[in-house]
């Protein structure tokens, strides 16, 4: 397992198309950035190929990470959540609407509360903050973030207008950065 | 914090939650890229969701997804190191369709100069090859009289890097590049067909030239880039 330092170092070396450099990021980060594709886009085909373009995006946008003072692990999730949800936005990936329902409950059996324990120990803060929400609405924000749904899909969800599902999003998400700002 | 920046936060939270549709997404891109302080609340954003990166397991993918990385990326570059390009030089049609006219057209210019001038020497067959690439200035012209085995190179285009040699291969099909001697090459080195490639020396046979270090491949394949190559016609 490579230290975050490592990580960040071997992006630096990717920016200048080291190829050695690029094949020690794929081994050590693939299997975490497909674990990305795989939750949004819950279809193997679908997350395998946006793994691709993930990591052909990082070969050509590693410079960039530079300027952002992300840790380099987080960078990474933030290249492929946001072309996970692009996908599934431009309407390429979880195509229909009728596997939505089968697919959450698969999440619900894979969030077992072992899992969450090992978890919850290394981000105690933000689930102590999450903790201070409704049940529902941090369920809808954690939704939101780890399996990809629109306001829209989380309207029809929660059987609310699209409207109030927006102000139920903004309240809690301010109300979360108050918290972890305490 | 003012109505506006409130808005702007909430707005950063949003994309970064994942929760807009493409268009207020892509108008939100371009916020990022052209307003420097809302970039930074987006980078906030990150930072403070990040906590929930834990959350998602690791999946090693299969080694299909790699090997198809390595193809989008690096395929062009493996095939033809000496041709290392994005965009893929040997995928390029424009190159291609431009290769295959200016191939044609030299090989009947020149063939008919070439045949003018040694007229006298073509008894038999002869065949003749237009070597170019399109990429380096380098092209040569290689004329083959079959009858009395006579191998003819001469460059029409590019210069000679000063340290290094050109040599010429012969490759038949699907074969191995078979070396045929340095062009302007004196003595053993001088290009010629051995005997056992006589019969192989036919219409489609293609040649190239390589840039080598002075006296040649020292491997007996081919170690520089491939900067000219033709196949050989019948005139």
């Amino acid at each position: 397992m490579l230290s975050p330092d490592d990580i960040a170092k071997l992006l630096a070396r990717v920016a200048l198309s080291d190829r050695q450099a690029f094949n020690m990021l794929y081994e050590h980060t693939s299997a975490k950035l497909f674990g990305v594709t795989l939750r949004l886009l819950r279809n193997k085909t679908d997350a395998e190929d946006a793994l691709q373009d993930v990591y052909v995006k990082i070969w050509h946008q590693a410079g960039k990470y530079a300027a952002s003072d992300a840790s380099a692990m987080s960078w990474l999730i933030t290249v492929a959540r946001n072309h996970a949800i692009d996908r599934l936005r431009q309407g390429k990936g979880r195509g229909q609407q009728e596997s939505l329902e089968e697919a959450g409950d698969i999440t619900d059996d894979r969030v077992n509360p072992e899992m969450s324990a090992v978890a919850g120990s290394e981000r105690r803060r933000i689930d102590h903050c999450f903790e201070r929400l409704d049940a529902e609405k941090s369920k809808a924000v954690k939704e939101a973030y780890l399996e990809g749904y629109s306001y829209k899909e989380l309207a029809e969800k929660n059987e609310v207008p699209l409207n109030t599902m927006r102000t139920w999003l903004r309240r809690s998400l301010m109300k979360l950065k108050e918290c972890l700002e305490e | 914090m003012p109505t506006g920046e409130r808005d702007d936060d909430a707005l950063a939270a949003e994309y970064v939650l994942g929760v807009l549709d493409q268009e207020e997404r892509e108008s939100v891109e371009i916020r990022i890229r052209t307003e420097a302080a809302f970039a930074v609340l987006v980078r906030d954003w990150e930072h403070r969701l990040s906590d929930l990166n834990s959350e998602f397991e690791e999946i090693p993918p299969p080694a299909s997804v790699k090997a198809g990385v390595e193809s989008k990326l690096f395929s062009s570059e493996d095939s033809y190191p000496g041709f290392a390009e994005e965009g893929g030089f040997w995928n390029r049609l424009g190159f291609w369709r431009g290769f295959a006219a200016l191939a044609v057209v030299a090989v009947i210019v020149l063939s008919s100069l070439l045949v003018q001038q040694t007229d006298e020497q073509v008894a038999g067959v002869t065949y003749v090859a237009a070597l170019s690439s399109g990429e380096t200035d380098a092209e040569f012209v290689v004329l083959y009289e079959a009858e009395t085995a006579s191998l003819k190179v001469t460059q029409t285009g590019g210069v000679k890097p000063t340290g290094k040699d050109y040599e010429l291969w012969f490759i038949d099909g699907d074969g191995p590049a078979i070396s045929i001697g340095l062009v302007d090459g004196e003595g053993v080195k001088a290009p010629f067909i051995p005997d056992h490639l006589k019969g192989q020396y036919k219409e489609g046979l293609s040649l190239a030239v390589s840039l080598e270090p002075t006296g040649g491949s020292p491997t007996g394949v081919a170690t520089g880039p491939v900067i000219a190559i033709g196949k050989a016609k019948k005139i």
